[in-house]
C-alpha cells in the first residue's frame, strides 16, 4: 500500500474518531466492546464473505495485521444496510476475493475483531463517515 | 331509464360511496388525524429522563425511578449494554431477539432513521407500527372496556383502548409480559403494569408523547416519562418499508462475536 493511501486512511480514521458519538451505534452497546482510544491500521487483506444484514453489517476477511501476522478477521460496520444503501453501498459492494484495507477500533477482548472506521475496496474508498 | 340498467347505476353509486376518501369525513367531524410516519427528534432514548442516564444532562426534567425494594432488585438483575450501568456481560432481551414490548417500542430507542413509528388511524381502531423489529399494536377506539378476569393475560404489547379528547389521543393499556424491559437501560416492569400514553398534536407536523406507568410491584408511585417529541416524515410515508426483523441465527452469532454472554438459555 502506498504512503499516500496510508496517509489518506489515517486522516479518514482520525475524522471518524472525531465524528464518533457513542449513541450513533444501534443496539449492541457500542461504547463497551470497542477500544476507542486510538484508531488502528490500516491493515490489508482479502475478503471471504460480506454479510449485508441487520443490525450490523459484517465483513469476514483474511487480514494481515500491523505486525505482519495473518488471521481470519471479523470486521463490523456500525451502520445498518438501510443507512449504507442511502450512501451508495449495496450487498455487492464487497465480494469474496476483493482486496480490503481498513482502519478500525479493536475489540476489547478479541484481537481479530474490529469496528471499521474507514475502508478501501480494491483501492477505492467506500463512504463510512455517514 | 330502462329497468335493466338500474343495477348498473346502483352498483356505480355504491362503488362511489366506497371510494369516498376517509380524510374529508374525518375533517368534517373535527377528529384530529394522528396518521403518518413519526420520527423521534427528542434526544432521550430511554423511558424517562433519569439522572446520569441521558445525554441531555442539562434538562430540568430529571427524576430517579421510584423503585420499590422488589423493583430495585429486578433492576439490578438486569444487565444493560447502555447507560451508566453498561457492561460487557449483559442479559438484554433485545440481544436474544425477544420482542421489545410496548413501552420499549414507544421509546424508539434506535438511532435514526430507525427511530420511528407509523400510525394508521381508522374510525374504530388505530394501528401503530414500529419499524425496528417490524412489530405492531392495535388501539381500539370503539368504547370497549379493557379486558378483565380470564380475558386478561400477558402479551408483549398488551391490550389497548383509546379515546380522543381535543388534540390529544389518550391510550390505556394492560396485560404485559414482564420479560420485556421499559428501555435499553434495563428498567423492569411486572405483569400488572398499566400504561397510559398521551399523544398530543402540537401542529400537523409535530407530535408529543408522555407515557405514565402504574406498577406498584416495581414502582412505589406512578412513573412518568419525559416528553418525547416526534416530527412527521412525509418522505418515509411514500417509501418502501424496511422490514427490520431480528434473525436469531444472525443476532446470536453477533452476540457471540461481541462476547456479551447474552445467550438463549
Amino acid at each position: 500500500m502506498s504512503a499516500k493511501i496510508r496517509l489518506g486512511l489515517s486522516i479518514a480514521g482520525a475524522i471518524a474518531v472525531l465524528a464518533w458519538q457513542p449513541h450513533a451505534d444501534a443496539h449492541h452497546g457500542g461504547t463497551v466492546e470497542w477500544n476507542q482510544e486510538q484508531v488502528r491500521g490500516p491493515i490489508t487483506g482479502v475478503a471471504t464473505r460480506f454479510a449485508f444484514q441487520f443490525p450490523h453489517v459484517q465483513l469476514f476477511a483474511e487480514m494481515t495485521n500491523e505486525h505482519g501476522e495473518q488471521a481470519s478477521w471479523t470486521l463490523v460496520i456500525r451502520w445498518t444496510p438501510t443507512i449504507l444503501r442511502k450512501n451508495g453501498w449495496s450487498r455487492d459492494s464487497i465480494k469474496p476475493g476483493d482486496e480490503v484495507t481498513v482502519t478500525y477500533f479493536p475489540h476489547v477482548d478479541s484481537p481479530t475483531t474490529g469496528l471499521i472506521q474507514s475502508i478501501e475496496v480494491n483501492g477505492e474508498p467506500l463512504p463510512m463517515d455517514l | 331509464m330502462p329497468i335493466r340498467i338500474l343495477p348498473i347505476v346502483a352498483a356505480g353509486f355504491a362503488a362511489g360511496l366506497l371510494a369516498w376518501p376517509a380524510a374529508p369525513l374525518r375533517a368534517q367531524s373535527a377528529i384530529p388525524d394522528f396518521s403518518g410516519h413519526w420520527d423521534r427528534v427528542s434526544p432521550i432514548e430511554s423511558f424517562a429522563n433519569t439522572p446520569g442516564a441521558t445525554r441531555d444532562a442539562a434538562s430540568g426534567d430529571q427524576r430517579e425511578a421510584p423503585f420499590t425494594p422488589a423493583g430495585r432488585a429486578r433492576f439490578e438483575a438486569n444487565k444493560p449494554g447502555y447507560g451508566p450501568r453498561r457492561q460487557m456481560e449483559r442479559n438484554d432481551p433485545m440481544g436474544r431477539c425477544e420482542p421489545l414490548g410496548l413501552v420499549r417500542n414507544l421509546t424508539t430507542e434506535i438511532v435514526a432513521p430507525h427511530a420511528t413509528f407509523e400510525i394508521v388511524q381508522t374510525p374504530r381502531r388505530i394501528l401503530q407500527f414500529f419499524e425496528y423489529r417490524h412489530d405492531w399494536r392495535e388501539i381500539w377506539l370503539d368504547g370497549r372496556p379493557l379486558p378483565t378476569g380470564d380475558d386478561l393475560y400477558p402479551k408483549w404489547n398488551g391490550f389497548s383502548v383509546g379515546r380522543i379528547e381535543g388534540d390529544t389521543l389518550i391510550v390505556d393499556s394492560v396485560g404485559f409480559d414482564e420479560r420485556s424491559w421499559l428501555d435499553k437501560l434495563g428498567y423492569p416492569h411486572s405483569e400488572s403494569m398499566r400504561v397510559e400514553e398521551r399523544y398530543r398534536l402540537i401542529d400537523p407536523e409535530t407530535l408529543e408523547l408522555v407515557v405514565t406507568i402504574v406498577d406498584p410491584e416495581i414502582y412505589a408511585e406512578p412513573w412518568r416519562s419525559d416528553t418525547k417529541r416526534f416530527k412527521l416524515n412525509r418522505e418515509k410515508a411514500s417509501g418502501w418499508d424496511e422490514q427490520i426483523y431480528c434473525i436469531p441465527a444472525e443476532e446470536m452469532s453477533f452476540q457471540e462475536l461481541m462476547g456479551t454472554g447474552n445467550v438463549i438459555d
